[in-house]
């Protein structure tokens, strides 16, 4: 076996890893799937039309317009000092979040997301519903290996690591889904 | 023949004398010739536990004299040889000649299913004890020596002996020295577990390396009216 | 004020301790799974002991980093040398936004220095976010868990309460209590002025507070309202980002038995000009509250704590007189000494004795925190004052008894005397036998 089928197989063992440990952890992974079907994935997996918050760019293009062509109103939101209550009022609508994701962690199912211009953090948050996109080519197999200095932490306010939907188990260790942030996390692996 | 000297304990000199016996009877099949040192009283514990530690030190500079010698130190119970393992030298550290002592004495010293097994390489004493058993391995031996493995491999040798397992083999008893008498209710209901645990398991004896856990649980258990019985471990060896 | 003694004698017949055990049992369990699925937990237990040790050897140069950094991102840092300062700090931070709730995402520092009653009482609106503490902020409760603040209350306790507080018509379904909580906790979101979250770490390179949640709650509380305070213990720092994934590899599985919490939220500085949403400033309050008078002393690795609970789940102490028996925020083995070296003797002297020094603590610790070392020598330190009388003068005897061979032999043969007459078992005691016969028998007549 030469050394790039060897690198391949190995890229498949993680993206497999990461595929079964999102499930482990109650999320949904779709894919590995070129860039055009990850968008008509995305359509399906959206639902009911209504109100969503995304990113400028989730690492697909024409995924805003496609959203909007089936009946989904992207919210901008960007809040200052004076709007920001009024602002806030506005995410009681939002049914869906979209964004990308910097980063994978197979051993855990956990995907890395940087704030940033264009990149509210409330639409990994405030939705029932949040679907990423994630490259295959960024999915590592451990958190050293992702390497939190690689996100660069520092430069902007805030970077998450999301294992899985929202949980509780505050009453009697009852797993539930989606207290405060979504219930449903949907990432859809790109592969190319 | 192999010379030991054998640490009897506080505990079992004043309640428990037959593991004395017994303890005799198990080295002496293991091919030990055992002395018992005459002066021997408390390794400290009751005091060190409870915080006195000039009380502990004024035992432990006794037990240096009493154990002064080269020969190996066997001791019938997981906590005491814990305490003359890890504590008896650390109670020393402003008198080098007195730590040399201790740690000279703690060198020696082994518990009894540990020194059977690790040391001696028996695991079978000829033993026969016709009954189910289920093994509480005690809190100190097991964490801090790492007992457990050596008293299985003996019990598992004795002929027509029924093992069980706990179910949380690894919980204390709730004894933990004067812990027993200062807190006896939270003591009480961590025992209540452990005893429920014991007669889920359907065994007839509770077998322990300490006697003093045993002593504990004999209470409980006559309290609540068992009919299941402890026994020290070298006791059930010891049998035929 | 109350004994250990006297407030465990209520906690063992709680008859919410079966839930507790329930709870803790799950967490064990939980536990035990993610340890043995990760071959490398050892060795990132070792590595995550001696970040922490590293850090405590030069705190003061740590935190001096620490600050620099979150000033050069933007935010600010207040240091706080007891509970009343801190409450002070935040106080003054938060004076001109009366109106608008306080929003709150769980925080073992905020207990500590009582700072929902502080608020509350110069007319502000608090509330707690996190399911379980804003469960026990209803019941005006302390958390009975370090991690799960409302782990011994049923979902009928749960379900009664939000009737009685929320006006919802009573229900005992778990996942309709969460929506219940989800609906009124969002509409509060939204709305408030300050979010006011613990920190899990501090990163000193880089300036971030790091906040470890599930539920969502703790980053809401830090996006939402245009003020972020974090109130960090002084020692909850790690050197750099390396070392914290370290720590965050060892955290949640010790805690929850999960891989990574849900959220891992780093947070670093308030939102940059060029960001749509997040606070427009951040404070972090770095709370000292004798901390630092443990460093270089025998309680210093007591610091090394990340607060992770499992202590709490392997005690049987705990397991068995609950967590309101050690009537301080911090329960159980880490509280046991915790308590006592930040509180004071005088309140917490007799916690170091709600122990049987089983080492259960330690043997789950993930940073090896030496507990029963460290109980023991608190024993040494309270033992004049927190000793049960009857039981120091009973080891007294018995010392004077055990250095005095001769004595000693007498007494023994005259106890096996006394064993061939008498009751086969001793049912009752004076004295200090009076604690073993109250609830135990003493095998006597051979």
């Amino acid at each position: 076996m030469d050394f790039d089928q060897g690198s391949a197989l190995a890229t498949m063992s993680v993206i497999g890893e990461f595929v079964e440990r999102l499930a482990a952890v109650d999320g949904f992974a779709h894919g590995p799937m070129p860039s055009p079907n990850a968008m008509a994935t995305a359509i399906d997996l959206s639902g009911d039309p209504g109100v969503y918050l995304g990113w400028d760019d989730v690492g697909v293009s024409r995924m805003h317009q496609s959203l909007q062509a089936v009946g989904w109103r992207r919210l901008e939101h960007s809040i200052s000092t004076e709007n920001r209550l009024t602002e806030q009022q506005r995410m009681s609508e939002v049914t869906l979040g979209i964004t990308g994701a910097d980063g994978g962690i197979a051993r855990s199912g956990s995907i890395a997301l940087r704030s940033g211009p264009g990149r509210p953090r409330m639409a990994s948050l405030i939705a029932g519903t949040h679907i990423a996109f994630l490259s295959v080519n960024r999915v590592f197999p451990t958190l050293v290996d992702l390497s939190l200095p690689s996100l660069d932490p520092a430069s902007v306010s805030n970077v998450v690591l999301i294992t899985g939907p929202s949980r509780t188990g505050d009453i009697e260790q009852q797993l539930n889904l989606g207290v405060h942030g979504p219930k449903q996390l949907h990432v859809i692996l790109i592969s190319d | 023949m192999v010379d030991v000297s054998l640490f009897t304990t506080c505990l079992v000199q004043g309640l428990y004398p037959q593991v004395i016996e017994a303890t005799v009877e198990v080295l002496s099949r293991a091919g030990c010739q055992v002395r018992i040192p005459k002066a021997q009283t408390c390794c400290g514990q009751a005091p060190f536990n409870t915080g006195l530690l000039e009380e502990t030190r004024r035992l432990a500079t006794k037990i240096l004299d009493d154990l002064e010698g080269s020969e190996p130190i066997v001791v019938p119970s997981g906590s005491c040889a814990d305490m003359l393992t890890h504590h008896l030298p650390h109670l020393f550290e402003d008198s080098p000649e007195l730590q040399r002592r201790a740690l000279a004495v703690s060198q020696r010293v082994t518990e009894l299913s540990s020194f059977l097994v690790d040391q001696l390489g028996v695991t079978d004493l000829g033993a026969r004890f016709d009954a189910t058993v289920a093994f509480h391995n005690s809190c100190h031996g097991m964490r801090n020596l790492g007992l457990g493995p050596q008293a299985a491999a003996l019990l598992a040798k004795v002929d027509s002996l029924r093992l069980v397992k706990l179910s949380r083999p690894e919980e204390c008893c709730g004894f933990g020295g004067l812990f027993a008498v200062e807190l006896p209710e939270v003591s009480a209901a961590i025992m209540a577990s452990k005893l429920a645990d014991v007669e889920a398991s359907g065994a007839q004896y509770v077998v322990g390396g300490d006697a003093s856990c045993l002593l504990h649980l004999a209470g409980g258990l006559h309290r609540r009216q068992s009919a299941v019985e402890v026994k020290h471990l070298a006791e059930v060896l010891a049998s035929r | 004020m109350t004994t250990y003694r006297e407030r465990s004698q209520v906690g063992v017949v709680d008859p919410r301790i079966a839930a507790l055990q329930r709870g803790t049992d799950r967490f064990r369990s939980h536990r035990a799974e993610a340890v043995s699925d990760f071959a490398e937990m050892d060795e990132m237990r070792d590595r995550a002991r001696a970040i922490r040790h590293r850090v405590l050897a030069d705190l003061s140069g740590y935190v001096e980093q620490f600050t620099g950094s979150v000033e050069r991102v933007g935010g600010r840092v207040h240091r706080a040398a007891d509970s009343e300062e801190a409450r002070k700090i935040i106080s003054e931070l938060v004076a001109d936004r009366i109106g608008a709730p306080i929003i709150k995402s769980k925080s073992m520092a905020t207990e500590e220095i009582g700072l929902n009653h502080h608020l509350e009482a110069l007319g502000h609106e608090v509330v707690e976010t996190d399911l379980g503490e804003f469960i026990i902020q209803l019941a005006a409760e302390p958390p009975v868990h370090i991690i799960a603040p409302a782990l011994d209350r049923t979902r009928h306790e749960i379900g009664q309460l939000f009737s009685d507080h929320l006006g919802v018509p009573f229900t005992s379904v778990p996942t309709e209590l969460n929506q219940i909580a989800r609906l009124h906790l969002r509409e509060i979101f939204l709305r408030a002025g300050v979010g006011i979250t613990g920190v899990n770490f501090g990163v000193a390179a880089t300036g971030s507070v790091v906040t470890v949640t599930n539920e969502g709650n703790g980053r809401l509380t830090s996006t939402t309202p245009s003020l972020h305070i974090a109130v960090m213990g002084i020692e909850r720092l790690v050197p750099d980002l390396a070392d914290l994934e370290v720590m965050l590899e060892v955290l949640a599985r010790s805690a929850t038995g999960q891989r990574l919490s849900v959220y891992t939220n780093i947070i670093t500085g308030p939102r940059r000009v060029d960001e749509p949403d997040g606070p427009d400033a951040l404070e972090v309050v770095i709370l000292d509250n004798r901390r630092t008078s443990l460093l270089g002393t025998e309680l210093e690795e007591v610091l090394g704590c990340i607060r992770c609970g499992a202590c709490l789940n392997a005690c049987p102490v705990y397991r068995h007189a609950g967590g309101r028996s050690y009537g301080s925020v911090y329960p159980g083995p880490i509280g046991a000494v915790l308590s006592p070296a930040l509180f004071g003797f005088e309140q917490f002297g007799d916690l170091p004795y709600a122990s049987t020094l089983c080492g259960a603590c330690l043997e789950v610790c993930p940073i090896r925190i030496d507990l029963p070392r460290m109980l023991l020598y608190l024993r040494q330190q309270t033992a004049a004052t927190h000793l049960l009388p009857s039981v120091a003068r009973g080891v007294r005897y018995f010392t004077a008894l055990g250095t005095r061979p001769a004595l000693w032999r007498g007494g023994v043969r005259l106890a096996s005397a006394l064993r061939r007459i008498g009751p086969r078992w001793i049912t009752r005691m004076p004295g200090p036998g009076r604690g073993w016969t109250s609830t135990r028998d003493l095998p006597w007549r051979r």
